[in-house]
């Protein structure tokens, strides 16, 4: 249970890489274990509410009848999802700023010492935040259709797409 | 999507990732501890033995590598303020006790103090040294017994039956000890100035000015033996210097070791990184491309073994013959020192298994005298009589039950 949002973010770990991902795993160089903190359930579960809290203020806060169509609910989706990914991006890059990244993950050396590779950039944080907002628009995407059917007024924002007999 | 099944599977999603989140440690791994139950004290009282038999009389004649080595070993354990004392003894059929300070002892070996101290020194019964030794010694102290290791059958025996017994003996004394206490051995063999008779396998005497090999063993608890060894090197040793070692521990320990993140295309499994490969893959790259790599990164410092024995392919033994192994230094800032890379040309779902084996050294064969008779045959001189028995006796009281140090495994599954 403790691996469904990792496995989740697995899914897009082209985008950010295997060694972005074992940080994220929480693995630890010290112990060669995973004992530091999993931010894949940390953020994950940040990003959940979010999206969360964005789709109650679209259905049930704001619930205006002009809101009520697939553009407007489009544009709460990037809402959330542009929102987790800058919530992803300042999570890692604080943790790469500040070299809580540790060295075995992020660079390959020999045993002088000496680097052979460098295995995780700062562009990764960006890129873990790209695939924080697909994340978070999947989810965003789940709780629209099982929240909206209690909206008095964009109950029917999305629609799904049905084909005529 | 149905509403109710919609709330079970948020309700179920919410909980399961707020329960683990919160969490630190829970992916460790504490099947690999190797940290030992046993209780010892923090310095062992160090027992000194030197051989003074009438064969070691040339090594003390003036000032000798000999004496250089052993007063430049023993003052080195006393500064490096590893030993809780230093106790000195003569050895021959009896432990004489010295009550002298280390410099007045070093000073005082000569002949004529060798002959002064009594004891039988007609023969020498080398098992019966052993087990003197190791009769004195215990978990809290450390014995090093110095000697030229020469069997004397004395005349008339059959020499090759004597050396067989001598090894017979010397592996029931040391396989008895090891029922009592951890204990490992190191043997250090040097060489140094020899003005004085050689008694040959029959007691006769030849007076004889050369260069003689003579050793230094080391007996105790392997925690104090490494120690002693990274305080003290085989390198830092004065005189002409160490010119080969043998070490020995007890087989079959566990030790700590982890694969290494990132030298493969694979992942950990999260439950057991350091043992467990999940989705083995070859590799596209580096040198290994198109095989399937790894590596692990081992502490076998508890071993004292050196550097070239554990650098040896030939001192490791893999179940599965589709692997081979190399081996290398772990990266830098690595908490192990060992690499053992590992590369297949095939991927299967299997258990590795990586052998450290438990090897006599090489150096006694080329070393032993066979003969014992004549010191001026070619090459007689840098040998000693008997000592691959000697050495062999202790080797097979070691591997009596097992033939490796320890066993790495590794799980790999596609």
């Amino acid at each position: 249970m403790e691996t469904i949002l990792g496995t989740v973010y697995g899914c897009f770990e082209f985008l950010f890489g295997p060694f972005f991902a074992e940080y994220l795993w929480g693995y630890n160089c010290d112990t060669q274990a995973y004992d530091n903190p999993n931010l894949f359930n940390s953020i994950g579960l940040t990003t959940i509410a979010i999206a969360l809290t964005i789709v109650l203020l679209y259905y049930y806060f704001l619930n205006h009848p002009r809101l009520n169509g697939a553009g407007h609910w489009f544009i709460f989706l990037l809402l959330a999802s542009a929102i987790n990914l800058l919530v992803a991006y300042f999570w890692t890059v604080s943790d790469y700023v500040s070299g809580n990244i540790q060295d075995c993950l992020q660079y390959t050396r020999d045993e002088a010492g000496n680097i052979l590779a460098q295995l995780i950039y700062k562009t990764d944080c960006w890129k873990f935040g790209m695939a924080n907002a697909w994340v978070s628009a999947i989810v965003f995407v789940i709780f629209s259709f099982m929240l909206k059917w209690w909206s008095s007024n964009c109950k029917h924002s999305p629609t799904l797409l049905k084909y005529k007999k | 999507m149905n509403m109710k099944h919609g709330y079970f599977f948020l309700f179920i999603l919410l909980t399961a990732c707020a329960d683990s989140s919160s969490r630190r440690g829970t992916f460790t791994q504490n099947d690999q501890e190797s940290e030992s139950a046993e209780m010892l004290i923090s310095k062992p009282v160090v027992n000194v033995y030197v051989e003074n038999s009438g064969s070691m009389d040339g090594y003390v004649k003036g000032i000798t590598d000999f004496e250089q080595a052993v007063y430049n070993y023993l003052t080195d354990l006393q500064i490096s303020d590893i030993a809780d004392t230093l106790q000195l003894f003569y050895i021959n059929s009896q432990i004489i006790p010295q009550q002298a300070n280390l410099t007045d002892f070093i000073e005082n070996l000569e002949p004529q103090t060798f002959r002064a101290r009594g004891g039988n020194r007609e023969s020498t019964d080398i098992a019966q040294l052993l087990q003197m030794v190791l009769s004195e010694t215990n978990d809290s102290t450390v014995a090093i017994f110095v000697s030229d290791c020469i069997f004397s059958p004395g005349r008339g025996k059959n020499a090759g039956q004597y050396l067989v017994n001598q090894q017979i003996a010397i592996k029931s004394i040391f396989s008895e000890k090891l029922k009592q206490q951890n204990l490992a051995v190191i043997v250090y063999q040097l060489s140094s100035q020899f003005a004085g008779y050689y008694y040959n396998r029959e007691n006769c005497a030849v007076a004889i000015n050369d260069r003689r090999p003579f050793y230094i063993w080391l007996l105790g608890n392997p925690k104090y033996l490494s120690q002693m060894q990274t305080n003290i090197p085989a390198t830092k040793f004065k005189g002409s210097g160490v010119q080969q070692v043998f070490s020995l521990t007890t087989g079959n320990q566990t030790v700590n070791y982890a694969i290494r993140l990132g030298s493969g295309d694979f992942k950990l499994d999260k439950q057991h990184p350091k043992t467990h490969i999940t989705q083995a893959k070859k590799s596209t790259h580096h040198k290994n491309a198109g095989k399937f790599a790894f590596s692990v990164d081992a502490d076998f410092s508890s071993f004292l073994l050196d550097d070239a024995y554990l650098k040896d392919t030939a001192h490791y033994r893999l179940n599965d013959t589709d692997f081979q192994i190399s081996l290398s230094n772990s990266p830098h800032h690595s908490p192990y020192v060992t690499a053992l890379n590992f590369a297949s040309p095939i991927i299967k779902k299997s258990v590795l298994s990586v052998r450290l084996l438990m090897q006599a050294p090489e150096w006694t064969t080329q070393m032993n005298d066979n003969e014992g008779l004549d010191i001026f045959a070619p090459d007689a001189m840098r040998k000693t009589f008997g000592i691959k028995y000697l050495i062999d006796g202790v080797f097979e009281a070691y591997t009596r039950k097992t033939d490796y140090y320890t066993d790495i495994r590794i799980s790999i599954n596609k």
